[in-house]
């Protein structure tokens, strides 16, 4: 035992050395999107007050592009509902209750976001004291942001489609063709959809949107256009490229999608997976 | 250590880590969005004899608080207690022949430009290559790596030698 002592005082620079390094290697290394805790990151009370105080200053220069912004949402959602009104009065499906109360919206700002990382995250000023719930979808006007990790009071914490270590379930929008969204560029305008096979006809230009398997997101959520394709001859599957239609370099104002369903799938599919 | 000191370094360990996260975790440098990673110029100031272990130690402590604000969790930490590491070796690499003097801080005040340059560089150089290769896993994109590496540890060092004019003269 004395000698064990006599060991650890001797080497103690280097025994703290070890210990501090392994802890902060096993934090980068074995990050789990799943298991992000709110708490060690910018969206802590503390980060998150301060975030976005720093955010109140700065967010009067980007006014003018934020109004534009939202003026055109504002007109391309006064021309939709312009249209959906036909159907409606003619027929009454019951399947529309579900798509169109399914899910519910919560407006949120922007306080922190990175773009230029291997692993981005986003912090929204909404926490679950305004219903915001773990899992949930985000978006922006312009299409697809994130999805929510973890959740304080007054904060979430939210992981950008700009991560390598996440993905998310998309479809080609004119044939449906589903495959996977995922992000291992260095840029932040583009990511790759994967899991397309060489014999699809597809070309420059087509939209890509969520495919809304997974109740995270509704479907036909806009994520970007085509805008490289590459084929790959030795596994059948194209290499595409996606020009994201969110411009995450000016992100300010999102909205949380929460589904009201989700539990309800998330268990039936649990239960199969559990009886198969 | 004094309390005089101590304060100080308190009060600049709080300091240094809302200018990077504020201020310079908002530069991007050329389309790889480098940022310079100005916040270990308190490792590198800490006085000359502070215990090795408690260089250490805040290191961490400062490396950790930086990534919690930045969402990099143990980037900067690992990084910056692996300079803490290397720095009593590098104090000793560089002694004058006859030891520090009491009352002497590691600035170009008491050391010189010279002494100085090679004794933040290589504390800088380290720091970088190992938050760059933490951050990509390994050499993916070797020559990538090399580039930003090379920029933010040049940035980097031209920002702490200029702070030693205009915040840190004495």
């Amino acid at each position: 035992m004395k000698a064990l002592i006599n060991v650890i005082i001797r080497f103690h620079f280097v025994l703290l050395f070890i210990v501090l390094e392994i802890i902060s290697i096993r934090m980068v290394v074995f990050e789990d999107i799943e298991k992000k805790n709110a708490f060690y990151s910018s969206a802590n009370s503390v980060s998150g007050f301060f975030y976005n105080k720093f955010n109140t200053w700065i967010a009067y220069f980007s006014l003018a592009s934020e109004n534009e912004l939202l003026r055109n949402e504002n007109l391309e959602l006064r021309s939709q509902a312009n249209i959906k009104q036909i159907p409606r009065t003619t027929f009454k499906p019951d399947s529309i209750i579900l798509d169109s109360v399914g899910y519910s919206y919560t407006a949120a700002r922007v306080i922190n976001n990175s773009i230029y990382r291997k692993q981005n995250y986003i912090t929204i000023d909404k926490g679950y004291l305004d219903g915001i719930k773990k899992e949930s979808g985000v978006i922006s006007s312009q299409g697809m942001v994130g999805v929510v990790v973890d959740v304080s009071k007054h904060y979430s914490l939210i992981v950008s489609i700009l991560n390598n270590r996440f993905g998310v379930g998309a479809k080609i929008k004119k044939n449906n063709q589903f495959g996977s969204v995922g992000w291992n560029k260095n840029d932040y305008r583009f990511v790759n959809l994967m899991e397309i096979p060489n014999h699809i006809s597809i070309s420059k230009g087509d939209t890509i949107v969520s495919n809304g398997f997974s109740a995270i997101f509704p479907p036909d959520i806009n994520i970007g256009t085509i805008s490289k394709i590459n084929t790959n001859l030795s596994n059948n599957f194209y290499e595409i490229e996606v020009n994201l239609s969110t411009d995450f370099k000016s992100l300010y104002n999102v909205y949380v999608i929460d589904n009201f369903g989700k539990a309800e799938q998330r268990k039936l599919e649990k239960d199969i997976y559990n009886e198969y | 250590m004094s309390i005089n000191i101590l304060l100080r370094n308190i009060g600049r360990f709080v300091a240094l880590v809302f200018i990077q996260v504020f201020i310079f975790n908002n530069i991007h440098l050329t389309d790889y969005g480098i940022i310079p990673a100005v916040y270990i110029i308190y490792v590198i100031l800490l006085p000359f004899e502070t215990p090795n272990w408690m260089v250490m130690v805040l290191a961490f402590l400062i490396g950790f608080s930086i990534d919690v604000f930045s969402d990099t969790l143990g980037l900067n930490a690992a990084a910056s207690v692996l300079i803490a590491f290397v720095r009593p070796g590098m104090l000793n690499l560089l002694a004058p022949r006859d030891g520090y003097d009491i009352g002497t801080f590691p600035r170009i005040y008491y050391m010189g430009q010279l002494w100085f340059l090679k004794y933040a560089s290589a504390l800088v150089i380290i720091h970088q290559i190992t938050y760059y290769i933490f951050e990509s896993f390994g050499l993916e994109d070797f020559f990538v790596s090399l580039l930003k590496i090379v920029i933010a540890s040049f940035v980097t060092l031209i920002l702490i030698y200029f702070s030693q004019y205009i915040f840190f003269r004495k």
